[in-house]
């Protein structure tokens, strides 16, 4: 074949592609966008129209009028980011006693909690939700928190443990050949190489968190208290199905999500990829 | 102190600069400290609700009255005997299997796709993972509104386009299946996409120069480059993959629900869930919960053995 | 700005998130907290009720007031967790069969002084009947306001079929030739549209076996499922799912069910006044030309044999928890809560859907004045009617006594019914096997469950 020839197909092939997986990937989005600001009457039609005249906000002004949906949405971040610190302050503390100590155990600790990665929140939701009535978290974020870096833990700690291990030991002994002390190192040292895998174990956990619905459902009863997929679904079945709200409130979820993500992705393929691999 | 500290590979460092003041904690005791908390966590809030879990199972539990009796394996004879079990296994094999295959397809190819270079690389690869960040109630919402079958826009799509005369009607009993696997293709795809580029980004470019030189085309480099570099990685996908998927709940609940268009997706998950919060008889839904349990780990068990053979042969 | 201290601030943060979190589930201290939990998350009527709530909280100051909507859903399991713990709300909505099996195992505070206060007699007698307990001589619940289920349709749709929009169909046999006329599947336009999640095939089974002359229990609770007027019923199930149903009408909702009237997909649809909302919203055109419209009676079904169809009575009862903190509190929040002036906002929140349990407010001229009767006092007057002639009943009941059975939560949340007719009109069993293996299931599990009496 033409060499030429060739290239030009190939580039031709890989655009096509990604237009497609763009397309894919976006279209929904952009559906779910076009449903928020479409008048009423365009949005129950069997012909649906791909753009809209009469864009008006009415819909995500009756979200926040109408609705608690400020609240809930504070309280995810609130649940979701206080997860995700917790779960980085420990996983951390964690990987780097297991892969700079040495001591008896473990080996099987670093196993079962790779095992512990497997469990899915249907098995133990049950017990789960009894232990935290006796422990007075049932109803409160914190329970909810602890949840979440529970589950996330396993996953967290074994990234990280792959990290701190790719990191040799002799830059954090010579930083405190510098005179720093232990912990000064492992901050100025080992966790800045290992931020990739922190990113991702902190994305990890967000979206746990984020995301979860079995967990805040079965903790959660308060409405002050619930969090956006609980808020949602309530809305998505209370008295009338307001598809233009809905989507307003899919939006503005996804919004800032997006954001970030496009923000943090280039270290998340480092950092997950990395810990995936050696693990 | 030496020789306390020898236990630990950063230890004799410590020498040149000891902190009389502080009575020295023996290197292994800050082991057991800094793991402690990630230890009690994972101790208390998953393995003691499984352990409570297996002691459940032995019992007929209501879910709230105080109804608890020991019977032994009778719940385990009772599920054995359970037609309604049974379908739940196999319509659970053909959701995780389904769903598995076809995430690991569009997954690694849009790992491939998007580690070739191209105009706006970054945007579609930031477009492309987003699906797994949406919420999964979000999703279930969106995919009901778009593949509605009155005024969903993917049926005008389709029959506009010419695609298809007559869409298919994805929310009934026929096809919610296959839609339900499509759309948690969509929103968990990128997980395969993360996983499989990072490993991507790290091969030798040199390997394909090799190839080329040889006169490989595309799908030859991918078989015999690109693939022996990804195979460590899928194989941990497909297994994590596979066991979230068998176990997942929260999108097929929201999706389908108990009953009715339920009955056509009622996976283990959901009936454990649908005995254990709606007959209430938690005793039977713990069993079940323990079945689940027990067929993950043998599974994992299988399929590690399996990879350690072939991996040395 | 060195690493460390930056590593210090977010530790910082975390443990303000941290505290923050405690904070807020902290409940406030030195206040007497009276719970409500509701299945009314419309936010028209959670703002009525943070109305009534700052008033009630003005009059007694001490009392907290915190109200919890709850999608219906959830109700049940939000119920089990708290009865798992012992941490019960001061006041919640319950199901008819609930209440029933709630107060006999001693849960609930007798609420004799609330019906007092309202005046025992200005009840509408089918309500009082439904929440007396004869055996006690004690109410353990009153319904917080009343709806009845009704078939509702297109009025143009069935002159465009050259149907009288006015004939309600008095038997199964003719609703079933109306409702084919109705379709067209070449047009994507079918008769009926039924909501598929198993509570509402729960509601349709019971409706239908109850207006076929049927029963789902004997009196000794044992269930009747292979009797031959629930055998019928599946039968029709069937015929109407393969003449007259969207082949997705299991994956429809029930607010899907009202989109298909709206949109035109589907003629008839059996639901609530609540409808008129969406109505409103999404078919504003068919309302201002009055075309929609609700019949006053269902059809029977051919083993009914002179008794009158049955239809459900929509009616979530109020209870106090008589172990909950502040029992006494939630009574009186309830005595205010049901005085004429703020029933009557609360009713109006959704006004076509919520009849009132009260005679009295039926016939107040501020109630018959409320804004959206101008153009649907027709389905109130419907409602009305129902209630008074033909004792609706709670979902699940097709007779009185059968509220008193403590499994029926149990069987409503299974899927057995749900799967009974799911099989038979997928053609995957016949209607007698697949009533077999209903009845064989739900034997077993009123057996492990411990209630077996037969």
């Amino acid at each position: 074949m033409n060499p030429i020839l060739r290239i030009f197909l190939e580039r031709a092939a890989v655009y096509l592609g990604a237009a497609l997986l763009a397309f894919v990937c976006g279209f929904p989005l952009f559906w779910m966008a076009l449903t928020s600001v479409k008048p009423d009457r365009e949005i129950i039609t069997a012909t649906p129209s791909f753009w809209t005249g009469a864009a008006h906000l009415d819909a995500y002004r009756r979200l926040f009028d109408q609705t608690k949906f400020e609240t809930y949405f504070v309280n995810s971040v609130l649940v979701a980011g206080g997860s995700t610190l917790l779960t980085i302050a420990v996983a951390v503390l964690a990987a780097y006693g297991i892969t700079r100590f040495r001591f008896r155990g473990r080996e099987s600790i670093a196993t079962v909690m790779l095992f512990t990665y497997m469990f899915a929140p249907i098995m133990i939701v049950i017990p789960f939700y009894i232990m935290m009535r006796k422990l007075g978290l049932a109803n409160s974020h914190l329970g909810l928190m602890l949840s979440y870096t529970s589950f996330s833990l396993p996953f967290s700690m074994w990234l990280l443990r792959s990290f701190f291990q790719s990191i040799p030991i002799e830059l954090e002994q010579a930083a405190m050949i510098d005179g720093a002390s232990r912990p000064q190192a492992v901050v100025r040292v080992v966790v800045p190489m290992a931020l990739p895998g922190v990113i991702a174990v902190s994305i990890f956990t967000f979206i746990v968190a984020w995301n979860d619905y079995l967990f805040a459902r079965v903790l959660i009863g308060k409405d002050d208290l619930k969090t956006l997929p609980l808020g949602i679904q309530d809305l998505y079945e209370s008295s009338v199905t307001d598809w233009g709200m809905i989507m307003a409130a899919g939006v503005v979820i996804t919004i800032p999500a997006l954001a970030f993500f496009a923000m943090v992705q280039r270290h998340l393929i480092a950092g997950w990829g990395a810990g995936g691999v050696k693990g | 102190m030496a020789t306390t500290n020898r236990s630990s590979p950063l230890g004799p460092l410590d020498l040149p600069r000891p902190e009389p003041r502080e009575r020295r904690v023996p290197e292994h005791l800050w082991g057991y400290v800094l793991v402690a908390p990630a230890v009690l966590l994972v101790l208390g809030l998953i393995l003691y609700p499984v352990g409570y879990s297996f002691w459940l199972s032995l019992h007929s539990k209501h879910a709230y009255m105080p109804i608890e009796t020991f019977i032994g394996f009778e719940n385990f004879v009772w599920i054995w005997e359970d037609e309604d079990f049974w379908r739940s296994i196999r319509l659970g094999m053909v959701y995780a299997f389904g769903s598995l295959s076809l995430q690991i397809v569009v997954g690694v190819g849009a790992a491939l796709l998007l580690n070739q270079s191209f105009v706006g690389r970054g945007f579609v690869r930031a477009l492309a993972l987003f699906p797994y960040m949406m919420p999964t109630i979000v999703v279930v919402i969106l995919m009901r509104w778009i593949f509605n079958d009155s005024y969903g826009v993917a049926k005008f799509l389709i029959e506009g386009s010419g695609l298809m005369a007559r869409a298919p009607v994805f929310f009934d009993p026929d096809h919610v299946m296959l839609t339900m696997i499509l759309a948690s293709t969509w929103t968990f795809f990128p997980f395969v996409v993360i996983g499989v580029l990072a490993r991507l980004q790290t091969i030798d470019l040199e390997l394909y120069a090799a190839a080329k030189v040889d006169g490989a085309g595309v799908l030859r480099q991918f078989w015999h480059v690109t693939l022996p570099q990804i195979r460590g990685v899928l194989f941990v996908i497909v297994l994590l993959r596979f066991m979230f998927m068998f176990t997942k709940f929260d999108l097929i609940w929201l999706f389908a629900g108990a009953g009715g268009l339920g009955y056509f997706v009622r996976t283990l998950p959901i009936y454990t869930f649908v005995k254990s919060f709606g007959e209430l008889q938690v005793g039977f839904g713990a069993a079940l919960s323990v079945i689940m349990f027990t067929m993950l780990s043998a599974f994992a068990v299988v399929y590690f053995r399996l990879f350690r053979r072939d991996e040395h042969a | 700005m060195t690493k460390h201290s930056a590593f210090a601030r977010a530790l910082r943060a975390g443990a303000a998130a941290v505290a923050l979190a405690v904070f807020a589930a902290a409940p406030a201290m030195a206040q007497k907290v009276v719970n409500v939990w509701h299945t009314e998350p419309n936010p028209r009527t959670k703002a009525v009720i943070d109305g009534i709530i700052a008033d009630f909280e003005k009059e007694n100051p001490g009392v907290k007031v915190v109200q919890e909507a709850l999608a219906w859903g959830d109700l049940d399991k939000k119920m089990q967790a708290a009865l798992a713990s012992g941490a019960f709300p001061e006041i919640a909505h319950g199901q008819a069969y609930n209440e029933r099996s709630l107060s006999a195992k001693g849960l609930l505070r007798p609420m004799n002084d609330v019906i007092a206060s309202i005046g025992e007699q200005d009840i509408f007698p089918v309500v009082r009947k439904l929440n007396y307990n004869e055996k006690e001589k004690t109410y353990y619940g009153l319904a917080h306001a009343v709806g009845v289920d009704l078939t509702i349709y297109r009025k143009d749709m069935m002159r465009e079929a050259g149907l009288d929009p006015e004939k309600a169909p008095a038997t199964w046999r003719e609703w079933i030739d109306q409702l084919k006329k109705l379709t067209d599947k070449s047009k994507g336009r079918y008769g009926l549209s039924l909501a598929g999640p198993g509570f509402f095939i729960n509601e349709d089974i019971y409706m239908w076996v109850g207006s076929n002359g049927g029963r789902l229990f004997d009196e000794k609770g044992r269930p009747t499922f292979t009797e031959k007027p629930v055998i019928e019923t599946l039968e029709f199930w069937k015929e109407l799912a393969d003449c007259c149903l969207a082949p997705d009408w299991l994956s429809r909702g029930y607010l899907d069910t009202f989109g298909d009237v709206a949109t035109g997909k589907a003629a008839m649809i059996v639901g609530w006044g609540r409808g008129t909302d969406y109505f409103e919203q999404y078919a504003p055109d068919a309302v201002a030309k009055g075309d929609i419209g609700v019949f006053k009676t269902k059809p029977v079904g051919p083993s009914a044999g002179g008794k009158p169809f049955l239809t459900q009575f929509d009616s979530e009862a109020w209870m106090i928890f008589k172990n909950s903190k502040h029992p006494e509190e939630g009574a009186a929040f309830l005595k205010f809560f049901h005085r004429a002036d703020n029933y009557l906002k609360y009713i109006q929140s959704v006004p076509v859907h919520f009849f009132p349990v009260t005679q009295s407010l039926r016939t107040d001229p501020r109630y018959l004045a409320t804004p959206a009767f101008q153009k649907w006092k027709f389905w109130v007057d419907a409602q009305h009617e129902v209630i008074e002639k033909y004792e609706p009943k709670p979902v699940m009941i097709t007779e009185w006594k059968d509220l008193d059975f403590p499994f029926i939560a149990e069987l409503a949340n299974s899927t057995i019914l749900v799967d009974m007719v799911t099989e038979v009109t997928r053609g995957q069993r016949t209607p007698v096997e697949a009533a077999r293996r209903a009845q064989q299931r739900a034997e077993q599990l009123i057996t492990q469950l411990g209630y077996r009496k037969w």
